[in-house]
C-alpha cells in the first residue's frame, strides 16, 4: 500500500487522511475500514497515572488472626456453603465491632471466646511450637513408640489375592471370511 | 361556492397536497373536513417517504448506536465470571496499561472491567461494521493452548487465521516472502499480543506500518501503543480466552447475517 511506514508518527487514521489529502490514495480507492474508523474512532485513554493498592478493612483482622493462630483444618475451595475458620473469625469480629458493645481493644479476645463456645478448636502458634518440640524430644528418647505405621498402598497390595491361574489358553477371534492376500498385491485383476 | 368546491375536489389528488393559503374559506365545515383529509393524506405521504428513507443504507448504519446488537452479547457479569479482570504480577506491568488497572491486590494487578466493557463493545461494533462491508478478517494468536480454537473458529465463520510463528516481513516484505503481491486484511484481531514471554507479536507493528487496523486483547504486561483498538483483559486463562473467541465468532456471524439481509452480498 502507498504511504509511509512510520507507524510511530501519527495514528492510523491521521496517516490515511494525509494520504487522501495529498492524492496518493484516491477517494474511491480508500480502504473499507476508513469510513468506519473515522465515524467510530478509538476512545481516549482514561486519566490515571498510578495504580492504587486494594486493601479491605478486614485484612487487618485476618493478618492478626493468622499471626496468632495456626491453620487448623484444610479448606475445600469448591465448597461455597461452609465458611473457613478464619472467615468465621473475621465475620464475628466485624459483627462485634459494628455492635459497639465491647471496647475495641478487647474485641479480639472476645471473638476467640465466642468461637471457642461454638466448638472451634483454635491453636496458637506458640502452642504448636511447644507441642512439636515435646514430640521431637519424646521421639529422641523413646523411638519405639513412634514407629512408622504401615503405608496404605503396601498394606492394600499385600492384602490382595493372587490372580487365579488359567486352566485353558485364551481364545482369539478369527475372521470368518478368508482374504486372499496374494490377489491384493497382484497387478492383473481376475 | 361552486368554484371553491371544484378546487377542493381537484386538490383531492396526492400531487396537490399542499393546501392553498389564498383559498377563501367559503364554507367553514367543508374547509375543516377538507383540511382533515389533506392532513391525513399529507401525513401518510410523509410517513411513506420516511419509511423509504429508513431503509438501511450502508452509510446510515454507522449512525446507528448498536446496529448489530453486539452490546447484548456480553455483560460485566460475564467478564467477571470468565476471570477477565485477573492481570499479571505487578512487577510485569507495562506502563501503557496503567490507566486500565483497577488496583494491585497482593502484588497482582486487577484490570478495571468498567473500562474493559465499553472498549470491548466499541471494538466489537467496529469489527462488525468492517465485516458487514465485506472486509477480510485475520485472527492471530501465538498461544499454543488456543491455537486449535482460533483456527477452527476462523474456518467456521469463513475468515482467516495465523497462529503459527510469524515470519519477519509477512506483511512488510510480502513480495519476497510469498513471491506475489498479497491482499492485506481489513482488520487484524489479536487474541494475544505477546509472541513469546519477552517479545511483542511482530504482526502488530507490521499491520500498523501497512495501515491495517488492529483489535487486540491486551493483558497488563502488553504494550498498547501500536494497537488501534485495545481491549484490556486477561489473555491467559482458558475461560477468558474462550469468551473472547466466542464473542468474535458470534459478532462475525451477526454481521454476515445482516449483510445478507440488507442485500450486500
Amino acid at each position: 500500500m502507498a504511504g509511509s511506514r512510520r507507524e510511530a508518527v501519527g495514528s492510523l487514521l491521521s496517516r490515511m487522511i494525509g494520504l487522501l489529502k495529498s492524492g496518493a490514495v484516491k477517494q474511491e480507492d480508500r480502504p473499507i475500514w476508513y469510513d468506519i474508523v473515522k465515524a467510530l474512532p478509538p476512545k481516549p485513554l482514561p486519566p490515571q497515572n498510578e495504580v492504587p493498592k486494594i486493601v479491605y478493612p478486614e485484612d487487618f483482622v485476618r493478618v492478626h488472626f493468622h499471626r496468632t493462630f495456626v491453620e487448623t483444618s484444610p479448606v475445600r475451595l469448591t465448597d461455597d456453603k461452609t465458611k473457613s475458620v478464619s472467615q468465621r473469625f473475621v465475620d464475628t469480629y466485624l459483627d462485634l465491632l459494628s455492635k459497639k458493645v465491647v471496647p475495641p481493644a478487647e474485641i479480639f479476645d472476645k471473638t476467640v471466646e465466642l468461637l471457642k463456645t461454638e466448638g472451634i478448636k483454635l491453636q496458637t502458634v506458640q502452642e504448636k511450637q511447644e507441642r512439636d518440640l515435646a514430640r521431637r524430644q519424646s521421639i529422641a528418647t523413646s523411638p519405639e513408640k513412634y514407629t512408622q505405621p504401615e503405608d496404605d498402598f503396601t498394606s492394600s497390595v499385600s492384602r490382595m489375592e493372587p490372580p487365579p491361574e488359567r486352566s485353558s489358553p485364551p481364545k482369539f477371534r478369527t475372521p470368518h471370511v478368508k482374504v486372499d492376500l496374494d490377489s491384493l498385491y497382484s497387478d492383473d485383476k481376475k | 361556492m361552486a368554484a371553491s368546491l371544484r378546487k377542493l375536489s381537484l386538490s383531492n389528488s396526492v400531487s396537490h397536497i399542499r393546501p392553498n393559503v389564498h383559498n377563501q374559506p367559503t364554507c367553514p365545515v367543508r374547509q375543516i373536513s377538507c383540511d382533515r383529509t389533506l392532513l391525513a393524506k399529507f401525513s401518510d405521504a410523509h410517513r411513506q417517504e420516511l419509511e423509504k428513507e429508513a431503509q438501511p443504507s450502508v452509510e446510515s448504519t454507522l449512525l446507528h448506536k448498536d446496529y448489530f446488537g453486539v452490546k447484548k452479547l456480553v455483560t460485566l457479569q460475564d467478564l467477571f465470571h470468565a476471570r477477565v479482570h485477573l492481570g499479571h504480577n505487578a512487577g510485569l506491568r507495562h506502563v501503557s496499561m496503567t490507566p486500565f488497572i483497577f488496583g494491585e491486590r497482593q502484588s497482582a494487578d486487577i484490570i478495571n472491567l468498567e473500562h474493559t466493557l465499553p472498549l470491548l463493545h466499541h471494538a466489537l461494533n467496529v469489527f462488525a461494521h468492517i465485516v458487514y462491508r465485506g472486509g477480510i478478517v485475520l485472527f492471530l494468536s501465538r498461544n499454543m493452548q488456543i491455537l486449535p480454537w482460533v483456527e477452527r473458529m476462523a474456518k467456521d465463520v469463513g475468515e482467516y487465521s495465523h497462529c503459527r510463528p510469524w515470519k519477519r516481513g509477512t506483511f512488510t516484505d510480502a513480495a519476497n516472502v510469498f513471491g506475489t503481491l498479497p491482499i492485506y486484511p481489513d482488520v487484524c484481531v489479536f487474541f494475544n499480543t505477546q509472541d513469546t514471554v519477552f517479545e511483542v507479536h511482530r504482526g502488530i507493528v507490521e499491520s500498523a506500518k501497512l495501515l491495517v487496523p488492529t483489535i487486540a486483547i491486551v493483558d497488563t504486561n502488553c504494550d498498547i501503543s501500536n494497537v488501534t483498538y485495545p481491549v484490556p483483559g486477561n489473555d491467559d486463562s482458558p475461560a477468558s480466552q474462550r469468551l473472547f473467541i466466542d464473542l468474535f465468532r458470534k459478532t462475525t456471524l451477526l454481521a454476515k447475517e445482516k449483510r445478507k439481509e440488507d442485500g450486500l452480498v
